[in-house]
């Protein structure tokens, strides 16, 4: 009965520094994205298009946005008689690591299942990770990890700390190296998207040889060890891939939306990305609006100009407005005749009428969630 | 438990009056307003009144509306016991138990009603646009302690004749009842909308049955008795946005109204929302040189072309060049290049093709669902 079945562990303990204020109140893996969704819907998704019905949630900071968004996980149909969703919050434990040490050797013990998938929510993609099970049984890994060959380098502070891997032709893992945020990383280079698959007898014992070097418990650091001390195999994905680790990668990622090829290579149609349902009413434009270039969500009601923008659920944009590569989160209003120009409004805020907030590519103006945005404003050059 | 008030829809029926858009699926499930189907306002007007158990009557085609009602999530209505439940015409000792007219329909689901136990049975129909509090009304009928009260709604006078009217004294009762009479004595218009005390309306059904006695319809049969026997039957007024749907013309007509977000129907009021199933779709698409104006919009679009004062429902696409006016598009269309549609409703999962041109006038062009019209240039 176990065989060739997988469980879930999505680790979503995530450093999210870098995309303050927008992560005041809500993990990276709640970040909403592409005008209705949130990151965690990606690795969600993956999951459970693949079958994958248990899934266990690390967590370790306030998760009530993220909670809001799952809840029963109806909408990945982990809301199953068996299996679903577990989760573990790390932040109450009284010993943290030995709990979590616990919680993840109960939690796979339990599962019943041959394979164990891991995966974040800082890597978007959308992968098929059936097929990484099959390439997983051909190759007679212990390990298969998920890297893209980036096409492009990634300049220093252009990125959080990233693994590279260097392989033998057969897709090897000679080496696995680490490339902190102040270097460089080169075109061609092996890019791993920390998604790895595994036995999951293989891993209880990587947990418990881990536990007993009485070493806190970090997941990342297991599978990092992991990848240097077995047999890892490299499996490449060629799809769509953003790291989200800044304002401006969670910028420009939001933003890779726009352009056709990306929005289909992401949402393909055979491997949707659920969300959680809403019940929106269509989006109203108005006579009056000039929408162009667009992404717009369900319920917003349009009277101004939009041209190269994200437009989240709910949106208000009165009449003589005008925003422009800007990205206007769920709930917000957009006063009558406000400018916008590069501009992150988060979820609720409300600009002014006829005020002017005009940021820069690099450097967005970032209105916070619930905040009033009463008078003009403009990004410092340089 | 003993429930006060469970309600049955009666979503049977074909609409043979949208013609095409009914050919594969019954008039209830007809998509609606862009994201919506017409079952959808009586289900959330159930849901919205507090109503928890809900008997859906389907037979014709019923595919597409079992599939939309699912378990009821959508409209809040998954109740452990009660919620949506679908009842199908089924085969019983008795023999075939096909309806054959709406009270019949309500008499062969006894054993459903029953199993609940009801006070009072609410009858809808599911084929009409509306936001009703069916509790108020329920307040109302209690009230006047009344065997039947009917919803009727006032209709302009030269109207009267297309209706059944409802002639009341001055106490709300009704006294008489003309279908659609050639010389109307009030415009009072029954809705459809039956609130029945259970026991009596099952007495009616029983007896009628032993004594072979005709009892199919409510309006033909059941209100006609009722007045005969002298059972109380009271009006009940509803004032506000009432739409039947029936035909293809009242169909984009209701679809036009609704494209105004100032429409009576008010369907932003979160205190009655109007519920569907939400399709997992990407966002609204609308490219560099798109143009949208007047519009109702869903997810899962893709615009690339012309859009003026219609309503496009769940991923449709439309293709450079296109222009789209005074139309309804429903859900996964997809429409090519170089394509005018004016005047026109465009059935689910129809294609058009390119330099296609679709221009209806007095009448409306209806593209009936899953057709292809016009061979695309690279199959040609």
């Amino acid at each position: 009965m176990k065989a060739n079945k997988i469980c879930g562990i999505l680790n979503l303990s995530e450093n999210k520094e870098g995309l303050q204020p927008l992560t005041k109140n809500r993990p990276l893996a709640a970040m909403p994205f592409a005008c209705r969704y949130r990151l965690v819907d990606f690795p969600l998704s993956n999951m459970t298009n693949a079958g994958i019905n248990t899934i266990a949630m690390f967590l370790n900071e306030n998760n009530r946005s993220l909670f809001d968004h799952i809840r029963s996980g109806k909408e990945w149909d982990l809301n199953t008689m068996y299996g679903g969703l577990f989760v573990f919050d790390e932040r109450n434990a009284d010993d943290f690591s030995q709990e979590n040490y616990d919680n993840s050797l109960n939690f796979l013990t339990k599962s019943a299942t041959e394979y164990v998938v891991i995966m974040g929510s800082k890597m978007i993609c959308n992968i098929d990770l059936k097929t990484i099970l099959q390439h997983h049984k051909q190759q007679e890994a212990d390990i298969t990890v998920v890297y893209k060959k980036i096409t492009a380098p990634i300049e220093a502070g252009d990125h959080d700390d990233l693994s590279v891997f260097e392989m033998s032709p057969a897709g090897q893992i000679l080496t696995n190296t680490v490339v902190g945020k102040d270097e460089r990383i080169e075109a061609e280079s092996s890019l791993s998207l920390e998604i790895y698959l595994l036995k999951q007898d293989l891993l209880l014992n990587l947990l418990k040889n881990y536990r007993e070097t009485g070493r806190d418990f970090s997941l990342d650091a297991v599978m990092e060890q992991a990848v240097e001390h077995t047999n890892a195999n490299g499996f490449e994905y060629t799809g769509y891939m953003r790291q989200i680790y800044s304002v401006n990668s969670y910028f420009e990622g939001n933003f890779d939306m726009l352009e056709g090829s990306n929005l289909s290579a992401l949402f393909q149609e055979n491997q949707k990305i659920h969300t959680k349902a809403k019940n929106e009413v269509p989006t109203f434009y108005a006579e009056n609006s000039d929408i162009k270039d667009c992404l717009v969500a369900n319920g917003c009601l349009l009277r101004g100009t939009a041209e190269h923008s994200l437009i989240f659920r709910n949106v208000v944009l009165e009449e003589g407005a005008d925003i422009k590569n800007s990205m206007i989160m769920q709930g917000a209003k957009v006063g009558a005749g406000a400018r916008l120009d590069y501009v992150i409004a988060d979820k609720k805020s409300v600009i002014a009428p006829g005020i002017e907030l005009i940021g820069t590519r690099e450097n967005p103006i970032v209105v916070k969630k619930d905040e009033h945005m009463e008078s003009s404003r403009k990004a410092e050059i340089g | 438990m003993k429930n006060d008030m469970i309600a049955m829809i009666l979503a049977g029926g074909q609409g043979s009056r949208l013609g095409d858009l009914t050919k594969t699926m019954a008039k209830p499930a007809v998509s609606f307003g862009g994201k919506y189907r017409i079952i959808d306002f009586s289900l959330s007007n159930c849901s919205n009144s507090g109503i928890d158990t809900v008997g859906v009557v389907t037979q014709y085609q019923p595919l597409e509306l079992n599939d939309h009602i699912g378990d009821g999530s959508y409209f809040d209505l998954d109740y452990k016991s009660g919620g949506v439940t679908i009842l199908q015409p089924h085969l019983s000792l008795e023999g075939e138990k096909w309806f054959k007219g709406t009270a019949h329909a309500i008499h062969q689901n006894v054993g459903f009603i029953d199993s609940h136990d009801p006070e009072y049975v609410l009858i809808l129909s599911g084929d009409h646009i509306y936001k009703m509090d069916y509790e108020k009304m329920l307040d109302y009928h209690k009230a006047k302690n009344a065997a039947l009260t009917v919803a009727v709604i006032e209709v302009p006078m030269e109207e009267a004749s297309r209706f059944g009217i409802m002639n009341v004294d001055n106490t709300e009762r009704i006294i008489e009842f003309d279908e659609k009479p050639a010389v109307p004595k009030s415009n009072l218009a029954s809705m459809g909308i039956y609130i029945f005390k259970w026991s009596l309306l099952k007495q009616y059904l029983k007896e009628a049955q032993a004594k072979d006695i005709d009892m199919s319809d409510f309006g033909k049969n059941i209100v006609p008795a009722y007045l005969n026997n002298g059972e109380h039957i009271f009006a009940y007024r509803f004032a506000g946005y009432w739409k039947d749907v029936g035909t293809i013309s009242s169909l984009w007509e209701a679809n036009m109204e609704f494209i105004n977000p100032c429409h009576e129907l008010n369907i932003r009021d979160r205190d009655w929302r109007i519920y569907s199933k939400n399709p997992i779709a990407p966002p609204q698409h609308i490219t560099k040189q798109a143009s949208v104006k007047n519009a109702l919009i869903v997810d899962g679009c893709f615009i690339n072309g012309k859009v003026a004062h219609s309503i496009l429902s769940q991923n449709v696409k439309v293709g450079e060049n296109s222009v789209i006016e005074d139309s309804v598009i429903m859900p996964n269309a997809v429409i090519g290049k170089n394509v005018i549609l004016k005047r026109a409703i465009v059935g689910e999962n129809a294609i058009i093709a390119d330099n296609v041109e679709i221009i209806g006038g007095d009448e409306i062009e209806v593209v009936g669902h899953h057709d292809v019209i016009g061979v695309s240039e690279d199959e040609g």
